[in-house]
């Protein structure tokens, strides 16, 4: 840990201070740590020019890929997405507390709503066919050479709309995702993996709440 | 033979028979007739043949044997008819053969050529049944058959006609297999549809077209390039309750093309859809209005159309055969719509109903004009040109099959196309009576199992979760997974490192393992060891999936073991910490009792095995079963107190109950309203309360109470049993009889005598054999008639069942009165019967129950004489290798010696040997009913002598260095009587008697100083004898 100056640190305070008003699931000495994370990873960042407001995309992406490790892109940047609460391409510091929050404690809730933000790639409130269809693409590995992978999938999408969408309008919105999550748990990462499972958070959570205890 | 010669075998045009399969067929379907011929209808095999049969045979003369005339020209057999010719002339290479038994023998003569000689013989005789039975018969009609004279003649006629019909049968069998779809099927089915476009309630759909009206000289619609793929014919049906479809009826199935019409553009023959067998089914899947009104059509339909007639070539055949109208009708009508197959067609319509179609009451309508014959006839012989000439050209005559060449040629195509549809076939037939619906499901099944090969992580949870809507509760649906793969599928998503994959495949796993074939399947893929290796993933979820299928799957043994085996025990076991920390959130907290819930449950179940119960308890389990028990959820205790009794069966654990507090919790959980939990809990108790601790705590909890009022379950029989098994054993403790009584539980126990399951009995009986300790009980139970009740179960074999029994009634026999009430039923007789049982429990039983008896009968003489052989009986007991049936055997010896008479037979028949070879146990109880016995026979002439002889006298009396009262008592009595025997007295004084018979004389009891007085004073008397006739 790089020395911090008194100014620093009374920066630090202030923003633990803020967060942990807006922010449940950590106590302040977790937040601490993970402003510290958040600060040495906007370090990390190569920036020209301006000095960037918040973690980029690719930056966001090194991390995910690394610590969280996930592969698929398509759902790290729907992941990215849902952090990204204000649109502005940049997780600034507070998304970045927030989406911690959800992925590291949330409630099942509080996942439900991520994992929608994840799945509804144009941001549209609803999941169609389409982006189901887009996100499971290449999902089947071992099929028959002289068959269309497409066509199986394409059933696969549709068995799974037949009892996903409730209100039958042929797209998913919030309302039957949330409701079909909470009848079969399964679906909480349907179309993708977008959330770590719990070796992965024990590992993260040991890395970033370790040190400041020393 | 004739129709099968003229209709169904095909021939070539030099008249021979072509070597086709289905020729073959034929021709050996008629040789192995002629060959049994002979044996079966022996006198009409002996018929002599209007016209001889003859043909040029490839037997030579050397071939025939003894029972011909060989000469230089050729053979004649010995056998001759009426006028003196023989039945059997051979020239060669012409034969001519006059009756069947020939034939027979002919074809026997002819070894392995006799396929070739039967195929000659056909060809050559293709007018066989003029031959065989005249002209004039063979053409008389089926009606005028009845008219003739029953004579050996026609009786042959109507064998070989009968036989003719079975042979074609099996033909049409052959045949149907062969067929495919047929644009005659197609077209049919059509017409019959266009039927229903109608307006009004009838209506199926609103219309009904052919794309084209040009039909091809085959029957085909479309145009011939398409022909080639087999297609058919293109048809658009607008059903009611959607819009147009367009059809292409092909060959091998029929599908929605692209949307065909007028032949526009070749993209729109492609196939959008499965391939269904028929429109109907088609329609059915596509159009819920069809699905409903088709059925609602058939059964409304008074009048059905009978214009639905086949044009199929095995109609013709079909229509020789002497069937009546409405079979026939029937099976018209399916090969009508349905050429191709055989059993499935019958049943879809039957499900439709279409069955009404041929009700008794339109047989008339149904019978065909003969009109409408002709020109189906001529219908049919266009059919034959196109049809079936690839598959199976039948009864074709060369120049027709020529004609026939260049428009068949589409069918060709049918034929060899068939491979696919076989396959499906061969795997629907496993299931004969599979219906569509069935079948769609099964299809559901294989496509799920496909992609589930195919799929990623993120695709198999998708597809689990579509598998887990399907029913799997449904035996066909669990047994197409297992058939199709899909179980080897799941069992392996138990090894991926994907805990969703597990959790859905385990969530499939946990319900279709409730089929037992499923269950074995799992064990023997080494599904229980997939599964004990997830028990100890921190993931809550799985745990508890993973201990529920395990719970289903240890049903039977050799899995039981497995789990043990693999260390699943203990993880289990681990499981039951469901309160590893008090500050445990309270949606955590749910998960966890979940999880032990599973884990209990899975731990039932294995605990039907005695080792692992055992591991339960070296793993731990039993503080963790106890802290459960205590648990408020109803979910929770039913597992574990399941556990609990069937541990119970091991002293550990009942000790451990009384330890650990559980009795208080089984009590408690005595009054749920869950009758389950009830029952376990009373067995539970049932099996605890053998201690006598368990007994006193029961009663210190109040749990006798509810145990009574339990028996108002009467329905249960479970519940029952279970309830009057804890009353019995509680009832050992006589305080705890006491507060039965106060609840009037006697009662109600004497009311489940009659009409309860034997399990129930059994409990029932024990606890009165309790209950009638207390005398006032004896004749309560006697005069409820309890004792009738009682003495009916005598009759009964349940070995346990007839301890209790014979216990009860013994019970009940020492009070005097109810003795009279027991002869007066017989019970005497019948409780000694029961020592002819072979189970010593029964016996002894039974031996103890007939002491009271004897001891309160008016004059056991009397009672037991008539029961010579019973005294046989205990005689032959008196060998048994039971220490408790000698015992009790003794104990009747005993009280029957009282009586002289008896004890004269008893000794005739030498009980005194068999007593003193028993003198040698170590058995206290055994000693003491022993001495009795010896005591009481001693009495009868020369026994006390005898007994010396058998060296009895020396080990009864170290008897007395016992402590035990009723064995010294017993004991000094026999010495007593004993002693009244000189040489005995030497025997006794060799073995040290005096002292401690010296020392018995200050016993507290009377009797005991007075035989033992009486003993010395016999030995004194000798001595002083002995002096006297010294000096």
């Amino acid at each position: 840990m790089m020395e911090m100056t008194a100014k620093s640190k009374k920066v630090l305070h202030a923003q633990v201070e803020a967060l942990s008003r807006k922010v449940e699931h950590f106590n302040k000495t977790e937040l601490e740590s993970l402003i510290l994370m958040f600060n040495s990873l906007m370090a990390e960042q190569f920036s020209r020019g301006r000095p960037a407001n918040g973690l980029k995309r690719g930056k966001f992406r090194g991390l995910l890929q690394g610590t969280f490790e996930m592969t698929n892109a398509v759902m790290m940047d729907g992941v990215f997405r849902s952090f990204d609460k204000d649109g502005h391409g940049v997780i600034i510091l507070e998304e970045w507390i927030r989406g911690l929050a959800v992925f590291l404690r949330g409630t099942l809730d509080e996942k439900i709503r991520h994992t929608f933000r994840v799945y509804d790639l144009n941001n549209d409130k609803f999941i169609s066919k389409d982006e189901i269809f887009h996100m499971l693409k290449h999902s089947f590995i071992k099929w028959p050479s002289e068959e269309d992978p497409d066509e199986g999938i394409k059933d696969v999408v549709e068995i799974t709309m037949k009892k996903m969408d409730l209100d039958h309008d042929g797209m998913l919105s919030f309302d039957d995702f949330q409701k079909s999550v909470l009848d079969e748990n399964l679906f909480l990462q349907a179309f993708g993996p977008c959330l770590p499972d719990n070796t992965i958070i024990a590992k993260f959570e040991q890395l970033a709440f370790k040190e400041p205890e020393q | 033979m004739g129709l099968i010669l003229t209709r169904a075998a095909q021939w070539t045009s030099s008249n021979k028979l072509e070597s086709t399969p289905l020729n073959e067929f034929l021709v050996t379907q008629i040789l192995n007739y002629a060959e049994k011929f002979v044996s079966r209808h022996p006198q009409e095999a002996e018929h002599v043949f209007d016209e001889p049969l003859q043909w040029n045979t490839s037997l030579v003369k050397y071939d025939f044997k003894d029972d011909y005339i060989i000469s230089a020209i050729g053979v004649k057999s010995l056998e001759k008819d009426s006028e003196g010719k023989p039945l059997l002339q051979f020239f060669p290479p012409s034969i001519s053969v006059r009756t069947f038994s020939q034939l027979s023998k002919l074809l026997h003569l002819a070894d392995d050529r006799k396929r070739h000689e039967v195929q000659v013989c056909l060809e050559e005789n293709r007018d066989l049944m003029v031959k065989i039975v005249g002209q004039s018969l063979a053409n008389t009609s089926e009606e005028d058959i009845s008219t003739l004279e029953i004579d050996v003649r026609v009786k042959l006629f109507i064998l070989l006609r009968n036989t003719d019909e079975k042979i074609l049968n099996k033909f049409v069998g052959e045949i149907t297999k062969q067929v495919k779809l047929l644009p005659t099927a197609v077209e049919e089915e059509v017409e019959f549809l266009r039927q229903y476009c109608t307006e009004g309630g009838k209506r199926l759909l609103k219309s009904l077209r052919y794309t084209s009206d040009y039909e091809f000289p085959n029957g085909c619609r479309a145009p011939p390039w398409r022909q080639l793929l087999g297609e058919i014919c293109y048809v658009v049906i607008e059903p009611c309750d959607a819009e147009a479809l367009y059809i292409t009826c092909s060959s091998s199935g029929v599908f929605l093309n692209a949307g065909l019409d007028k032949e526009e553009d070749e993209s729109l023959y492609e196939r959008q859809s499965d391939y269904y067998e028929d429109i109907a089914t088609l329609l059915k899947r596509v159009s819920p209005h069809f699905e409903e009104n088709v059925k609602k059509q058939y059964f409304v339909e008074q009048k059905p159309r009978r214009s639905i007639h086949l044009a199929h070539v095995v109609y013709e055949i079909e229509q020789a055969q002497p069937k009546t109208p409405e079979e026939r009708e029937w099976e018209k009508l399916q090969r009508a719509l349905y050429g191709r197959k055989k059993r499935e067609p019958c049943q879809r319509w039957r499900n439709l109903g279409v069955l009404n179609i041929c009700g008794a009451t339109e047989e008339e309508e149904l019978l065909m004009s003969p009109a409408e014959r002709k020109r189906l006839g001529s219908k049919n012989k266009t059919m034959m040109k196109s049809g079936l000439t690839a598959a199976s050209s039948i009864g074709l005559t060369a120049s027709q099959r020529r004609k026939s060449i260049v428009a068949s040629f589409p069918e060709e195509h049918f034929s060899g196309s068939s491979s696919e549809s076989e396959e499906e076939e061969e795997q629907t037939e496993r299931r004969p009576d599979t219906s569509t619906e069935l079948q769609s499901e099964y299809w559901q099944v294989q496509k799920l199992v496909k992609y589930l090969k195919a799929a990623d992580q993120t695709a198999t949870v998708l597809v689990l979760c579509a598998m887990m809507d399907l029913d799997l509760m449904k035996e066909v649906i669990q047994l197409a997974i297992l058939d199709l793969g899909g179980l080897e599928l799941l069992l392996n998503l138990l090894d991926t490192t994907d805990i969703r994959s597990k959790i859905g495949s385990l969530k499939i796993l946990a319900k279709i393992s409730q089929n037992v074939i499923i269950r074995q399947t799992i064990v023997n893929m080494r599904g229980l060891q997939r599964m004990v290796n997830n028990l100890d993933i921190p993931v809550k979820e799985l745990q508890a999936l993973a201990s529920e299928t395990i719970a289903h799957v240890a049903k039977f043994r050799r899995a039981r073991r497995i789990v043990r085996v693999h260390g699943g025990i203990s993880k289990l076991v681990k499981l039951l910490e469901c309160f590893p920390y008090s500050a445990t959130p309270e949606e955590d907290m749910e998960m966890n009792l979940e999880v032990a819930r599973c884990g209990a449950s899975a731990l039932w179940s294995l605990s039907k095995s005695s080792k692992n119960k055992e591991a339960i308890r070296k793993a731990g389990g039993i503080p963790l079963l106890g802290f459960l028990l205590r648990s408020p959820y109803e979910d929770m205790v039913i597992p574990v107190v399941g556990t609990l009794q069937e541990c119970a069966s091991q002293k550990n654990y009942r000790v451990a109950i009384e330890n650990e507090g559980m009795v208080k919790d089984l009590v408690k959980n005595l009054r749920s309203d869950n009758e389950e939990l009830q029952m376990l809990c009373a067995s539970a108790i049932f099996k605890c309360t053998e201690d006598k601790l368990t007994r006193d705590l029961v009663r210190s909890h109040q749990g006798l109470q509810p145990l009574v009022s339990l028996l108002s379950k009467a329905e249960n029989k479970q519940l029952l049993a279970a309830a009057t098994g804890a009353i019995w054993k509680c009832s050992i403790s006589m305080e705890n009889v006491a507060i039965f009584q106060e609840y009037k539980a006697l009662q109600i126990l004497i009311g489940l005598l009659t009409e309860q399951p034997e399990e129930v009995l059994v409990n029932v009986v024990g606890a009165l054999g309790q209950f009638a300790r207390i005398p006032a009980n004896k004749s309560i139970i006697c005069n409820g008639g309890g004792i009738r009740a009682l003495i009916n179960l005598l009759n009964g074999t349940n070995q346990a069942l007839l301890v209790n029994v014979a216990k009860a009634v013994g019970a009940c026999a020492t009070e005097r009165d109810n003795v009279v009430i027991i002869d007066q039923l017989d019970g005497v007789r019948l409780v000694w019967s029961l020592l002819k049982n072979p189970n010593a429990e029964v016996q002894a039983s039974a031996a103890w129950a007939i002491c009271p008896c004897i001891e309160n009968a008016k004059d056991t003489g009397e009672m037991v004489l008539f029961l010579i052989c019973g005294l046989k009986l205990i005689i032959q007991l008196l060998k048994s290798p039971s220490n408790e049936v000698l015992t009790s055997i003794c104990a009747v010896i005993a009280k029957l010696a009282k009586d002289k008479e008896i004890l004269g037979v008893l000794s005739d028949r030498g009980v005194v040997p068999l007593l003193a070879g028993l003198t040698s146990t170590t058995d206290v109880r055994l000693r003491c009913h022993l001495a009795e016995a010896i005591g009481h026979c001693c009495t009868w002439s020369s026994n006390r002598a005898c007994f010396g002889e058998h060296k009895a006298v020396g080990p009864v009396v170290h008897y007395l260095e016992s402590n035990d009262s009723s064995l010294l008592l017993n004991t000094t009595m026999a010495l007593y009587q004993l002693s009244k025997d000189p040489n005995n007295i030497i025997t006794m004084h060799k073995e040290g008697v005096v002292q401690p018979l010296i020392e018995l004389i200050a016993s507290g009891t009377d009797q005991i100083q007075e035989f033992a007085a009486g003993c010395i004073r016999n030995i004194r008397l000798l001595v002083l004898a002995n002096q006297r006739a010294v000096y």
